[in-house]
């Protein structure tokens, strides 16, 4: 799945430990296997996106230990002990999270490939700064790339998604 | 064709959206694949893992041009792990292509024509093994002299891409409506101005690819992320040699298309032949280096265009356009044509002419592409316009309503517009603008205007454009819709599911769509031309019909009245004279399954030929469109005169949509569009060629696309002319602003600091060194 190559007969496996949304897994990792394959191909959890496996569209975009983070980049092997969310892990039950039933309600999905990057950037962006402007939501997701929308429902879903936190907050 | 007259003739409908009221079409229902989509529960290619898949990988030249004298796979095939290797050896000598021309093998027979042409494939147990592989594949090549530029493919010394062309002219296409002789003659003023555009890469966010799975009982299942999954099962059946019984094509998420999955793809044929031999379902992804090199782009263009004008109208055209197809044939032809005649279309004039050429040079191959040929003629069109309107000394603005098409006419190219809401687009997008304020100094505002097809006879075969669409009702009067596009974003699914809730009364909770695979799915060309708005639609609209007939048929038993007595409105059968003579739709649904021991299924079939003619009296023209939709995009910009870089304040799109189905996906579609449009008119390079004929570009950093913050305010406007080519007055609307923002952005500079660029994209150092002559010439 990577761009770089998997050599399996040189690697050495090594046992981590991981949770993730919620669940906890001991798993054997290559030295150079990256969190998106782990979480792609060990742990069938086919939300998160590959894109380009060099950083540059943010469509592997997860939480790492509440922090956005690139699984393409990110080796497995370094996340021993980590906590990770996946856009899977959003919903609670079978409601929708906020920011999904944003995306919903505004459009921001087209052919849907970026949308769960989109979704967890936007999920940091609004842990970091809950009440943000459209400039820094523009700001936050500049490394998010969408070929579909253009961007704006994108950014209407996150500016609603914001509200909807912030009252569901003010309950 | 040369015959047809320019003519008025009555609009056979009325040009406003009527009274009608609507009870789904128009409302902004949420979009059926929308909760899959944010909980990553879709499945795209990539998440599709058939037990015991192997990895396939593609072996391409590194030529831009060569001979293969051998290859030997013998040390491949010997490693472990890998379980099959193929060459052009391993496959039937199918060429893949439009109908019109083939001229591609899915592997390369003696020549390689491009630096990523496939030469080779392997299937191993993992992608690192694919790779490994690969290396161990041995090629001898014989180095030949390679084309990068058309005009030098196009000399007689040029060795030809494909023998048996005789030349790299793969195709011409040459038009006259009118005698454009006379009209440059009488004209009292002739302008004429060159254009170019780059090569644009689609960069879907899925890379291309297909996941094969050639079973021992002879079926082969495959899952590639399609536009059209009947062609592609079609054109694949003829690949392998298989029935068109035994090839399936599944649904799969597409993440993206934007015309680059149109056809049937080499990968598609090399994965299956990869599945065959190994015995094994095969997986084939593009890297995203491939992706930029060995995946379809738009066609590079050089077009010129002569105008004249006769007491303040333009009379006369003259388009010539040279564009570069790639290595293989595939679309050029046809977007070549779809050039020529865009052209012929975008105003009311006398006479036109049109020269084309599609010349095949050793570079990646050139595609259907969002817009298919309406950027090139269309940046070029419209940019003239303003320099015409300049030269003259009249408004832009002024001038193109003028020479505005209107509802009723009849284009020089045949084409009946039957809605035209040109001149209310026009009006919006500068509304939008505040055109009449004054703008403040280094500020330019820009005005294009933009024709388009919904629907497109005989895109592959002869002049049919089919759909079909079949409708069961069940017990409880809910549906099953059977459509045969694909959901590739645009929101198939979902518009297609209001239209036959719309036909039938029902709630969207109520239907089920079913469409992209081939053994469920009702047949259909494929998702292009803008059509699954205006043919899906019929055919479903058709299919409404048939149930609603069975339906009535029997209510009016149960009701003991006429049959053509009875309506179906909002879940009910209702009697047209007495509104308190009714029974719920299931009720009736119910007694047909149960009381009669029926079914209630419906059949539509849409195709031009057979029903545009006697339901309208009229035929669209020949090898036409069966709707057109128009465009007028609005921005303004302010440049920095010392650095050249220039920023959109707001681009305002108004879009003659017919009635939008759904507003908030007509408006994702022109936001996409515009997204599309300005990319090429601004930041995105394209896919450019050193000197050895090897591809630049290899990630998304090094070819720009516009992020979050780069995009300018977008005022997308709907103007609804209930166009009745189209089932509710529905037309297609898809691609159509892409084709017209890189004229309103060229005009729009030129506004602001009287600079006219001429070849896309617009960049900063263009504006410079144009700026620099501006102050030398003083």
């Amino acid at each position: 799945m990577t761009i770089e190559t998997k050599i399996h007969e040189a690697g050495v496996k090594q046992a981590i430990h991981l949770t993730v949304n919620g669940d906890s897994y001991e798993l054997l990792v290559f030295s150079n296997d990256t969190l998106l394959n782990v979480l792609r191909n060990d742990l069938q959890l086919t939300g998160t996106k590959y894109g380009c496996g060099t950083g540059d569209c943010c469509a592997c975009t997860v939480q790492v230990d509440g922090q956005s983070m690139l699984s393409c980049l990110s080796l497995a092997s370094d996340m021993d002990g980590a906590s990770v969310i996946t856009v899977e892990g959003l919903m609670n039950g079978r409601d929708l999270h906020p920011i999904q039933e944003s995306f919903v309600e505004h459009g921001a999905v087209q052919c849907g490939f970026c949308t769960p990057g989109m979704i967890m950037s936007i999920k940091s962006l609004l842990e970091e700064n809950p009440d943000p402007s459209e400039t820094e939501i523009r700001h936050y997701l500049r490394g998010n790339l969408c070929r579909c929308t253009g961007y704006r429902k994108i950014v209407d879903a996150a500016l609603s998604a914001a509200k909807k936190l912030v009252e569901a907050r003010s309950q | 064709m040369n015959n047809i007259q320019t003519k008025k003739i009555k609009p056979r409908a009325e040009s406003r959206v009527s009274a009608t009221p609507l009870r789904v079409i128009g409302k902004r229902t949420k979009r059926l694949d929308a909760d899959r989509k944010v909980t990553g529960l879709e499945l795209y290619m990539e998440d599709i893992n058939p037990p015991g898949a192997l990895w396939g990988k593609i072996l391409r030249s590194p030529h831009a041009h060569a001979r293969i004298i051998s290859i030997d796979t013998t040390e491949a095939e010997r490693l472990t792990g890998v379980k099959a290797v193929i060459t052009f050896r391993d496959i039937l000598p199918y060429k893949i292509g439009m109908p019109t021309l083939q001229d591609q093998f899915a592997l390369c027979d003696d020549r390689a024509r491009y630096s990523g042409d496939e030469v080779a494939a392997v299937a191993a147990r993992d992608e690192g093994l694919a790779e490994k592989a690969l290396k161990l594949i041995k090629v001898e090549y014989e180095i030949l002299p390679f084309y990068l530029d058309p005009l030098d493919a196009m000399k007689d010394s040029a060795i030809p891409l494909h023998e048996e062309l005789g030349s790299n002219i793969a195709v011409e296409k040459h038009l006259e409506y009118g005698n454009t002789d006379k009209g440059f003659a009488d004209a009292d003023h002739i302008f004429e101005d060159t254009f170019e555009t780059q090569r644009q890469c689609h960069v879907c966010m899925e890379v291309h690819g297909c996941v094969a799975d050639w079973k021992s009982d002879g079926t082969l299942s495959v899952w590639t992320s399609t536009q059209s999954p009947h062609t592609v099962k079609r054109y694949l059946a003829d690949a392998v040699g298989l029935p068109l019984s035994q090839v399936r094509v599944n649904r799969v998420g597409v993440g993206g298309a934007f015309g680059s999955r149109t056809d049937l793809s080499p990968i598609d044929v090399i994965a299956s032949y990869l599945s065959k031999k190994s015995g094994k379902p095969v997986k084939l992804l593009l890297s995203r280096q491939e992706e930029f090199y060995a995946s379809v782009t738009r066609h590079p263009s050089v077009v010129t265009i002569k105008t004249g004008v006769k007491d303040g109208k333009i009379s006369t055209r003259h388009v010539s356009a040279i564009l570069n197809g790639g290595a293989y044939t595939t679309q050029t032809g046809a977007v070549l044509g779809s050039l020529g005649w865009k052209g012929a279309n975008y105003y009311q004039i006398e006479n036109y002419k049109f020269d084309g050429f599609g010349v095949l040079t050793n570079t990646a191959v050139a595609g259907a592409y969002r817009g298919y040929g309406g950027p090139q003629v269309g940046f070029a069109l419209e940019s003239q316009i303003d320099m015409i309107a300049d030269r003259l000394g009249l408004d832009p603005v002024e001038f193109r309503l003028k020479n505005a098409n209107q509802t009723g006419d009849l284009t020089i190219a045949g084409s009946l517009l039957s809605a035209c809401g040109l001149t209310e687009c026009i009006e919006k997008a500068t509304e939008s603008l505040a055109w009449k304020e004054p703008k403040p100094s280094g500020t330019g505002r820009g005005l294009a205007i933009g024709f388009g097809e919904s629907g497109w006879r005989g895109a592959y075969y002869n002049n049919s454009d089919v759909s079909v669409a079949t409708i069961k009702m069940n017990q409880d009067a809910s549906i099953h819709v059977s459509v045969g596009g694909s959901e590739i974003g645009a929101g198939y699914d979902t518009t297609m599911g209001q239209v036959a809730a719309e036909a039938l009364g029902l709630p969207m909770e109520k239907v089920k769509i079913q469409s992209g695979s081939t053994d469920e799915a009702a047949y259909d060309t494929g998702m292009y031309a803008s059509r699954g708005a205006i043919t899906s639609a019929k055919a479903i609209s058709l299919a409404a019909t048939e149930v609603s007939k069975q339906l009535c048929q029997v209510a009016a038993k149960m009701m003991d009245v006429q049959a053509d007595a009875l309506f179906i409105e909002d879940q009910h059968i209702v009697s047209k004279t007495n509104r308190n003579i009714f029974l719920s739709l299931s009720e009736v649904a119910e007694h047909i399954y149960d009381g009669l021991g029926l079914a209630i299924l419906g059949t539509g079939i849409y195709d031009p030929l057979t029903h545009l003619a006697d339901e309208k009296g009229y035929h669209p023209s020949p090898g036409g469109a069966i709707a057109y939709p128009f465009c007028a995009v609005a921005l303004d910009i302010s440049v920095n005169r010392e650095t050249g870089q220039f920023k959109i304040g707001k681009i305002a799109s108004a879009v003659d949509c017919g009635r939008a189905i759904n507003p908030t996906i007509a408006e994702g579609q022109i936001e996409g569009d515009v997204f599309h449009g300005l990319g090429l008119a601004t930041v995105e390079p394209g896919l450019l060629y050193n000197a050895a004929g090897q591809p630049y570009y290899q990630n998304l950093v090094d070819y720009k696309l516009l992020t979050t913050v780069d995009m300018p305010e977008m005022d997308s406007i709907l103007v609804e002319t209930a166009d009745p080519a189209g089932v509710y007055g529905i037309k297609g609307i898809t691609q159509i602003v892409t084709s017209t923002v890189g004229a309103a952005l060229a005009n729009a500079l030129f506004d602001a600091v009287g600079v006219r660029i001429k070849e896309l994209p617009i960049t900063p150092e263009k504006i410079l060194a144009e700026l620099k002559k501006q102050q030398t010439r003083g």
